[in-house]
């Protein structure tokens, strides 16, 4: 003779023994990975000096603030601008040849290395040696290639004008 | 290839197309991509997106409405068309802001974003405009955000052509369109069933589920003042679309680490519903249906899209419970384990294996019903184990093993899809087995299928029907068999079929005698013209389904009405063929296959005969033990075992019993009688309060197995989460306690199970886990090759000579409940909540929509009695009585009245009110022949049914998006306008990339 009935005794884990098993699985934890914890410790310990990890406890608790705050500070006209920029300027870096760009850096490397030797022997540097200097065929390649940057710089400022 | 191929060419590569194929879809077969957002596979082709345009033999085209033809010439790729798509693309974003990172749609799978990056859309080409509206947060289940909406219609098809609904639309008439609900009311007020479908298609986050927001990204939880700042600085900024796309395309992947995407089978009908389950942690974001999905592609109904709340409900039962004087105190398995062993081993010694029964389950695993007949026979020693098919299908399946030879469907969705003529009797397919219904709806708004609907009650097909008979209740196997007698009579019947394939036509023919039209329109209430139509409508349909449920089989002759469907589609040669067939409508995700792996009393898996020597002979070799050859008792026999006294103890899992038992008084009382009982529930249901021992079990989502749905349909379902609390699955709880009882089983997973049940039982001899691998299926009979039966009967039927039989059956008269109970009592399955609700009811959102029980009473009897919606009434039969609120409908006609099964409480169940009489031959409950006497307790209240529910929007119904309203506005400029072709097609300037 079986009644329905809907009483249920739960044996609920007492607050003390689910603590117990939470802190014995720690414990394990705690136990298999011993020295990286030590490290973690010694790390944490550090940042809490610096007063670091005051900080960052204010930060995470008033996190939403903090947020508003920085985004409405980066919202703003000149920020756009920085970001703008920033990102032409990666644009920039990206359309350029490597290896070319690689050539003439080691040719503006060697004319600093060649300048600076030249300063130390202290003479006075004359139009008629810079004239003479203009007939050597290192000088010539050099400003040909200058030239030739001017030139390419100008055909896109034309073209800039041209389409605007 | 196929004589209906022939090759077409886009950009230079030969491709194969079929007649009929648009240029799209040829290009989509052999993975060559043209864009295309508006396009869905299961939609087809809607042409509001304008991204698909082509250059079909040198003319702009859209691939989505273009049929492929015999040496077509496409190019997708020239300067020209990039252009035109590019300007598609952009007049999309012009609706839609592109925020992807801080998007919960952001999955990877957003159609918006991944053609947009494939476009390489750099800027905003026009500005984005927001529109007019603010969002619509009304419904429980999602959202709409006008603003993200980019018009594509894929919503409005979905609803419109797909569910059929009918209750989306765009209006293009207004300065902004954007999608309505009937006739622009909010969503939870419209006519809204909440199946999903448009969410499911929405190609980007304009319609969202709920349960995503805030979930799915991790920066998408951010407040709305600190967001929209930041997507003000990114528009500001600006950097082009590429760089964005790179950030949210890492966001994306990162996503998938943290949201887990698992491939499983609904748990609610026998439709065989297939779809992702996405989750993080225990929290389930969302379900995802997938294209492939073999029986739904990506519809769903509202159970399977959004009722899961369930299985994270704090009610779950987690740990063993053991009866101790008036309560049940929580065990350890090992305790409850021990106890069961040591109690049933007991009882067999005292009283014998048959004083013990075994109730399985129709809504647990293939594997759990084969290892539980298995404990059954092998452990115990006793065929007393049964399914709850027995309170629904089993006389359909008793009909057609004696007509054709498999207790099944004949064949799948696709052949209802496809037949010129479905007839649905005694079921509410729009209610029941939603998916199903979208087919048929489908079916008969778009491509001409022909619908008659037999039915007490007006339900959402009879309305849609061509033509809807009410007969009065229990007499539908007399128009059966007048029909099957008229067809001979006018010498329509299908001879040649008749004559190849079918025994026993000339005592059939004598059997049918008294059935004339004269004696049917007298016993059924239908009309000698509407009998002579319905049976014109079968002569004039090439491939008839019929399509049955429990208003065939729940009566005193329940098997015999059955038997007279499959008998009318012999008669019309409507067996074997494409299109044709018989088709049970399974209730439960796995009543079929409960069936199929032997938790029957007469047959072991695969329905072998228990009696058959040889049969036996296999399985004791196989288990090593000795097997019972008697067919054991039934659920019902069991009960009124207890009564009698030989059945002591009863094993029950996952079954409601207590509440969907007919009778429930006399049937708790037996209850209370066992000596021992055991449930095995996931819940602590009405039946366990009566349980010596409660363990606790999981459901679908926490483990894997296969499922079996109403098409014979074997789908995989895997683990989503781990076991709540101490809960397992079933099969290992079975397993451990035929370990506890001294067996050795060592299944270490459920293909292990599956693979000894192929190799005993031959209708599942090709069955495989590796072939059941994703949304892959089979569909059995399975071949040892692994070949699947979609349709049988094609070559033969499924008996020793291949030739079916013609049963002749008479009408069994209903059970006379006495003058003084004038009421008839109708019940079923609502839309909202599976069966009573015992999932679905921990849904609040569901809830929302339908929250209690209701009793249907007609217009004529509302105004006869002074009633109102929300009236009491307290209904009683000669076995109980019940009180309920009353919803006052059309939908039911005179003296019939119509029950909702969802209920909760004691005093509102339907079956406080049915008998204890049953089918003469499967001894399933007449639920179906109830009679009430009716008083009203309150004349008003109030109504039952929340007033934001589906039953009283206003559809709109419409063919498709109705774009050619869009390329009527005057704002609208046809993209091949804009660009020129020539001198850049494929060929000319192609070979330069």
């Amino acid at each position: 003779m079986a009644k329905a009935i809907t009483q249920i005794r739960r044996v609920d884990p007492t607050p003390e023994e689910l603590q117990a098993q939470s802190i014995s699985k720690i414990l394990g934890a705690v136990a298999e990975n011993g020295e990286a914890i030590m490290k973690v410790m010694d790390i944490v310990s550090q940042l809490d000096q610096m007063g670091v990890l005051d900080a960052l406890d204010a930060l995470a608790k008033r996190r939403v603030d903090v947020a508003e705050i920085m985004i409405h500070q980066v919202n703003q006209p000149a920020m756009h601008k920085v970001m703008k920029n920033g990102m032409n300027m990666f644009k920039f870096l990206g359309s350029l040849n490597p290896d070319q760009i690689q050539m003439l850096m080691d040719g503006i490397g060697h004319g600093v290395d060649k300048a600076t030797a030249t300063e130390s022997n202290d003479k006075k540097t004359s139009l008629w040696s810079l004239g003479k200097a203009m007939k050597k065929p290192e000088v010539k390649e050099s400003l040909a290639m200058l030239i030739t940057i001017l030139e390419g710089m100008g055909e896109s400022l034309q073209r800039e004008k041209g389409h605007a | 290839m196929k004589s209906s191929s022939f090759t077409i060419q886009i950009n230079g590569e030969e491709y194969t197309a079929e007649a009929g194929q648009t240029v799209l879809e040829v290009a989509r077969a052999h993975d060559s991509y043209i864009p295309s957002i508006c396009y869905h596979a299961n939609l087809g082709t809607i042409q509001t997106c304008d991204t698909c345009f082509v250059n079909v033999n040198g003319e702009m085209m859209r691939a989505c409405a273009t049929k492929a033809e015999p040496d077509m010439k496409v190019d997708t790729l020239s300067e020209p068309i990039k252009e035109a798509q590019y300007e598609a693309m952009s007049r999309i974003l012009k609706n839609h802001e592109l925020y992807c990172t801080v998007c919960d749609n952001n999955n990877g799978n957003c159609v918006v974003h991944n053609t947009a990056e494939y476009l390489e859309i750099e800027h905003q080409k026009y500005q984005f405009e927001p529109k007019p509206y603010p969002a619509d947060n009304s419904h429980p289940f999602y959202r709409y955000e006008p603003d993200q909406c980019i018009l594509c219609g894929r919503c409005v098809e979905a609803c419109q052509d797909l569910q059929v609904n009918e209750t989306l639309s765009i209006d293009w008439d207004r300065e902004a369109p954007r999608v309505i609900w009937d006739n622009d009311v909010p969503i939870d007020e419209s006519s809204c069933v909440s199946c999903g479908h448009c969410v499911t298609v929405c190609p980007c986050n304009a319609l969202m589920e709920k349960s995503m927001l805030g979930e799915a990204g991790y920066l998408t939880g951010i407040p709305q003042n600190v967001l929209e700042p930041m997507i003000d600085i990114t528009k500001e900024v600006e950097p082009g679309y590429k760089e964005i796309f790179a950030i949210s395309e890492m966001e994306a992947s990162m996503r998938k680490e943290r949201i887990k995407r698992t491939k499983t089978v609904c748990t609610y009908c026998g439709v065989g519903c297939s779809f992702e389950v996405w989750t993080k942690d225990r929290k389930i974001l969302k379900i995802e249906p997938q294209e492939e999905a073999p029986v739904n592609g990506i519809s769903t109904c509202i159970k399977g899209k959004f009722g899961w709340d369930f299985v994270n409900s704090e009610e779950r039962l987690t740990k063993p419970l053991i009866r101790r004087g008036d309560e049940f105190v929580e065990a350890s398995w090992d305790e409850a384990l021990s106890l069961i062993a040591s109690k049933f081993r007991a009882i067999k010694k005292e009283h014998g294996a048959d004083a013990l029964g075994f109730i399985a389950s129709s809504k647990c695993t293939n594997e759990e019903n084969f290892l539980f007949q298995k404990f059954a026979r092998a452990i115990i020693g006793t065929n007393n184990v049964d399914n709850c098919a027995r309170y629904c299908q089993s006389p359909a399946s008793s009909a057609l093993m004696r007509t054709v030879g498999i207790g099944g469907d004949s064949g799948t969705i696709r052949d209802i899809e496809q037949s010129d003529l479905v007839i649905t009797i005694g079921a509410n397919p729009a209610e029941s087995h939603p998916v199903l219904a979208t087919r048929v709806k489908r079916a008969h708004k778009l491509h001409g299928q022909k619908l008659m609907v037999v039915d007490l009650r007006e339900n959402e097909l009879a309305e849609r029907a061509d033509l809807f008979v009410h007969t009065k209740p229990s007499t539908d196997m007399i128009w059966l068999n007048a029909l099957s007698k008229y067809f001979l009579d006018q010498g329509w019947e299908d001879k040649a079929f008749l004559n190849n394939r079918v025994n026993g036509l000339e005592e059939y023919k004598k059997s049918l005698e008294k059935f004339t039209l004269e004696y049917a329109e007298e016993h059924t209430g239908i009309s000698k013209e509407e009998l002579i139509q319905m049976a014109n409508m079968i002569h004039e349909a090439k491939s008839v389904c019929m399509l049955w449920a429990m208003g065939i089989t729940q009566h005193m002759g329940g098997t015999d009405s059955s038997t007279a469907i499959a008998n009318l589609l012999l008669i019309t040669g409507n067996f074997g063929r494409p299109g044709t067939g018989a088709y049970p409508l399974r209730g439960h995700n796995n009543v079929q296959g409960a069936c199929d792996f032997g938790t029957m009393p007469g047959w072991f898996p695969g329905y072998e005969a228990v009696e058959d020597d040889e049969v036996r002979a296999r399985y004791e070799k196989a288990w090593d033990v000795q097997l019972p050859k008697d067919p054991g008792y039934d659920n019902h026999q069991m009960v009124e075992g207890i009564e009698k006294g030989d059945l002591k103890a009863l094993y029950l899992f996952g079954e409601e019993m207590a509440i969907v038992d007919s009778n429930i008084n006399y049937v708790d009382k037996n209850l209370e009688n066992l000596d021992f009982f055991v449930v095995q529930d996931v819940f602590f249901s009405k039946t366990a309060q009566f349980a010596d021992v409660i363990l606790p079990a999981s459901p679908s989502l926490e483990k894997e197995g296969t499922f079996t749905n109403t098409e014979r349909r074997i789908q995989r379902l895997y683990q989503v989460f781990e076991p709540m609390g101490d809960s397992k699955p079933d099969w290992q709880i079975f397993q451990e306690l035929a370990n506890k009882m001294g067996a050795h089983w060592d299944y270490k997973h459920p293909s292990d199970i599956m693979a000894e049940a192929a190799s005993l039982a031959t209708y599942f001899a090709g069955v495989s886990y590796e072939k059941l691998e994703g949304f892959n299926s089979q569909v059995w009979p399975v071949k040892k090759n692994g070949e699947s039966t979609p349709l049988l009967y094609q070559d033969t039927f499924a008996f020793p000579d291949g030739k079916a039989r013609l049963i002749p059956v008479d009408w069994t008269k209903p059970h006379d409940i006495g003058e003084e109970f004038d009421f008839h009592l109708n019940n079923g399955r609502l839309l909202e909540h599976f069966h009573e609700g015992n999932m679905t009811g921990r849904s609040e959102g569901i809830n929302h929509k339908v929250h209690e029980p209701w009793v249907e009473i007609s217009l004529e009897q509302a105004r006869d009695r002074g009633i109102e919606d929300g009236a009491l009434v307290r209904l009683t039969s000669p076995y109980g009585k019940i009180k309920v609120r009353a919803v006052v409908t059309d939908r039911v006609q005179g003296k019939e009245l119509y029950l909702t099964m969802n209920a909760r409480k004691d005093n509102e169940m339907v079956n406080r009110l049915t008998s204890s009489y049953f089918d003469y031959i499967t001894h399933t409950p007449n639920y179906k022949e109830a009679g009430v006497k009716m008083e009203i307790l309150e004349d008003e209240g109030p109504s039952p049914l929340p007033d934001k529910n589906h039953r009283f929007g206003h559809r709109i119904p419409q063919i498709s998006v109705r774009v050619e309203d869009k390329w009527k506005r005057e704002d609208f400029t046809p993209i091949p306008e804009l660009f020129k072709l020539g001198g850049d097609e494929f060929g000319e300037s192609y070979h330069a990339n």
